[in-house]
């Protein structure tokens, strides 16, 4: 507590923030008990106990299987097997790109609590998922690379798969890609992929959206049988929004059968959807059954912070925004990559995953990496 | 908007009554048959208005180091004597301007008025019966024993005064404190020339308006008073009040309001007047904050002056 003096009284700069929670030093005393005097300590700050107050425990950062030295956060699919744990970008000691690999989970005396079994091919090398066909290639675009980024499990024509949404683009350098639409795919327990093709843009038969709709973060299956997905986008500095789309599961490549919320209905043009959600880059939505809601967990644009909100619906978000947990700082642009893991969840938790590449100049830096991180709910 | 009316009016009404007409009590040894009394004194025969609670209503200034400022009375509107008790219905009200953080140096001095850093109030009113087993406490204890048994219904509300945006979600999930009764019983013991008061209370909220954020309070007073002179009488007094939070829906959602709790010490000198009495106080409180700085949690040590009718 810092005491300063003033003509009339002694008393103290509190800080606003909180942050002070221990006397920072000593009152001045000996005016006697009823001079003018005064003196404030934070001790600490309270808030409402919410529906996604617990505890998060870091359990592990995950580590890439040789000869993979990075990979991307990924999101994790619920087969009756067992988690499938899709992780896109995957690139060696190199910088070299190694495609889209997938691990099975089971639960382990690990520090993550399961242990990743990588799909491999016939001759033991990583498994590349969802690889473009050859006849695709433009090399004078650049290269064709497919990323996964959301996908559920459902039953599809009677036999188990995932659906997983894919963004196609062609790279040519790092800050030089062009996007060129998101599309659907069918992925089996032991990776194999099948793309769907709607047909519906000539030139691009495999794609449900093209640029710059970019739908397909977060899908899942509500509990109305429909399929949801989102779309975040940067509209401007500091003006992310994410909106959400909706089409039956049989018909989900086909553009036509999507609807959007908009600001006052659904509508059957993705460019009236309305934002239900501002001020994040990424989201990522599941059904919680402790808490009885639908979460949407996001870390707000820049920051380390894990935010969530809960929701009767894929697409009815309430007001209030709770803090979930603080993540290890990202060194550059605050962590990314944030999923919900409902298949590695149980009672009252969520498991979360984050990427994040701390400053490694500071000593004793945390390693970077993507981080597994189970979230244990208060109420 | 009718609830602040009525707040306002309140508050209003016992000033104007203050000022008016004080029937002091009649001595034990004085009292013949019963007697029915207008205005007879303050709510409680052992008064609340030297209680260290942030919620004693009184004419108030103080540096708690936040500036607090309150317009406030508690009475009774009309008492019964009998040569053996007393019994009171009061009515009580208060309105709290606070700031929203401590004074410090580069304020200048522009808080010592007026809480002018974010302006936090609050108010409260309600009503109350007492019972004052006069004759019992003076044969228990001696004279100016007492033991008094109360009941009171009361209602609390806090507020903000925002910037022209509202400041919309500064303060959203702060809980109300809405309505609660609160039974107490009082106990003053002579010792000497000073006073010994003691009052043990329960605040059992049930919220009208929304699902109540606390289920009870418990709290006590003890207060130490010399009757060193009639111009001059030192004093201290402490409260301390616990409650207990509740799991709530708020927003839709279910949400567990922490538990609350405040000890605080006012010691100072007391001047008696005709129609009640200034306080002059140095207060040292640990806890959480009222009205919207519930959630905060500090060690304060402050100053403060406040004008108690009745007393």
């Amino acid at each position: 507590m810092a005491c300063t003096e003033s003509p009339l009284f002694r008393y103290a700069r509190t800080p606003m923030g909180g942050s002070g929670h221990s006397v920072r030093s000593t009152c001045i005393w000996g005016l006697g008990a009823l001079l003018l005097a005064g003196c404030a300590d934070r001790l600490g700050d309270e808030g409402l106990t919410t529906a996604l107050s617990g505890d998060a425990q870091e359990r592990c950062v995950i580590q890439p299987p040789a000869p993979a030295q990075a990979f991307s956060g990924g999101f994790s699919l619920e087969f009756g097997a067992g988690p499938l744990w899709v992780f896109p970008g995957a690139s060696d000691d190199q910088g070299q790109p190694l495609g889209t690999i997938a691990a099975r989970l089971s639960p382990a005396d690990t520090p993550c609590g399961y242990a990743f079994d990588y799909l491999r091919d016939s001759q033991g090398a990583l498994l590349a998922l969802l690889e473009p066909d050859a006849g695709e290639q433009d090399p004078t675009r650049g290269e064709l690379v497919l990323t996964p980024l959301s996908g559920f499990v459902t039953d599809w024509q009677g036999s188990e798969r995932a659906v997983v949404f894919y963004r196609k683009e062609f790279v040519r350098g790092f800050f030089d890609v062009e996007t060129v639409g998101v599309g659907v795919a069918l992925l089996d327990a032991d990776g194999a992929t099948t793309r769907l093709t709607p047909n519906y843009y000539p030139g691009e038969p495999s794609l449900t959206w093209l640029d710059p709709q970019l739908w397909g973060r977060s899908a899942l299956l509500g509990d109305d049988g429909l399929v949801y997905s989102y779309r975040c986008v940067n509209e401007g500095p500091f003006d992310d929004t994410c909106r959400v789309g909706r089409a039956p599961v049989e018909e989900l490549a086909d553009p036509a059968a999507w609807e959007y919320r908009g600001a006052f209905n659904w509508e059957s043009e993705p460019t009236q959807a309305a934002a239900i959600l501002e001020g994040m880059g990424e989201l990522s939505v599941a059904y919680n059954s402790h808490v009885g809601k639908y979460v949407f967990a996001f870390p707000p644009v820049l920051s380390n912070e894990v935010e969530g909100k809960l929701g009767s619906s894929p697409s009815e978000v309430n007001t209030l925004t709770h803090h979930v947990f603080d993540a290890v700082p990202d060194g550059f642009l605050g962590i990314r990559d944030l999923a919900q893991h409902p298949s590695l969840s149980t009672g009252n938790e969520i498991w979360f995953s984050y990427l994040t590449n701390p400053d490694q100049s500071a000593p004793g830096a945390p390693p970077p990496g993507v981080r597994l991180v189970r979230h244990r709910l208060e109420l | 908007m009718t609830r602040l009316a009525l707040i306002c009016l309140s508050v209003v009404c016992s000033a104007w009554l203050g000022s008016t007409a004080y029937a002091k009590p009649t001595p034990l040894s004085d009292r013949d048959g019963s007697k029915w009394t207008v205005l007879p004194g303050a709510s409680r025969v052992i008064s609340h208005g030297r209680s260290a609670s942030r919620d004693t209503p009184a004419l108030a200034y103080q540096i708690t180091p936040y500036t607090a400022e309150m317009a406030g009375g508690d009475f009774a509107l009309v008492g019964l004597e009998t040569p053996d008790l007393s019994l009171r219905f009061g009515f009580y009200g208060l309105i709290e301007l606070e700031s929203e953080r401590p004074i410090t140096s580069d304020d200048r001095g522009k808080q010592l008025i007026l809480p002018l850093v974010g302006l936090l109030w609050r108010g409260s009113n309600g009503i109350s019966a007492a019972l004052a087993l006069d004759s019992f406490g003076e044969r228990a204890f001696g004279e100016r024993g007492r033991l008094e048994f109360a009941l009171s219904l009361r209602h609390e509300s806090e507020h903000f005064t925002g910037a022209r945006d509202g400041n919309e979600g500064r303060y959203e999930d702060v809980p109300n404190i809405d309505n609660f009764v609160m039974p107490d019983v009082a106990v003053r013991m002579p010792l000497g020339d000073f006073n010994l008061e003691a009052r043990a209370q329960l605040k059992y909220f049930f919220a009208r308006h929304y699902e109540r954020s606390y289920s009870v309070g418990p709290g006590f007073d003890l207060i130490l008073h010399w009757l060193l002179s009639d111009a001059v009488q030192p004093f201290s007094s402490t409260f301390g009040e616990y409650l207990f939070g509740t799991e709530l829906s708020f927003e839709g959602e279910r949400v567990q309001t922490p538990d609350n709790f405040l000890l605080r010490n006012l010691t100072g000198l007391i001047f008696p007047g005709k129609w009640g009495e200034v306080q002059v106080f140095n207060s040292l409180a640990v806890g959480h904050g009222k009205g919207l700085l519930a959630f905060r949690r500090e060690a304060l040590w402050g100053f403060g002056v406040r004008v108690v009718p009745f007393e």
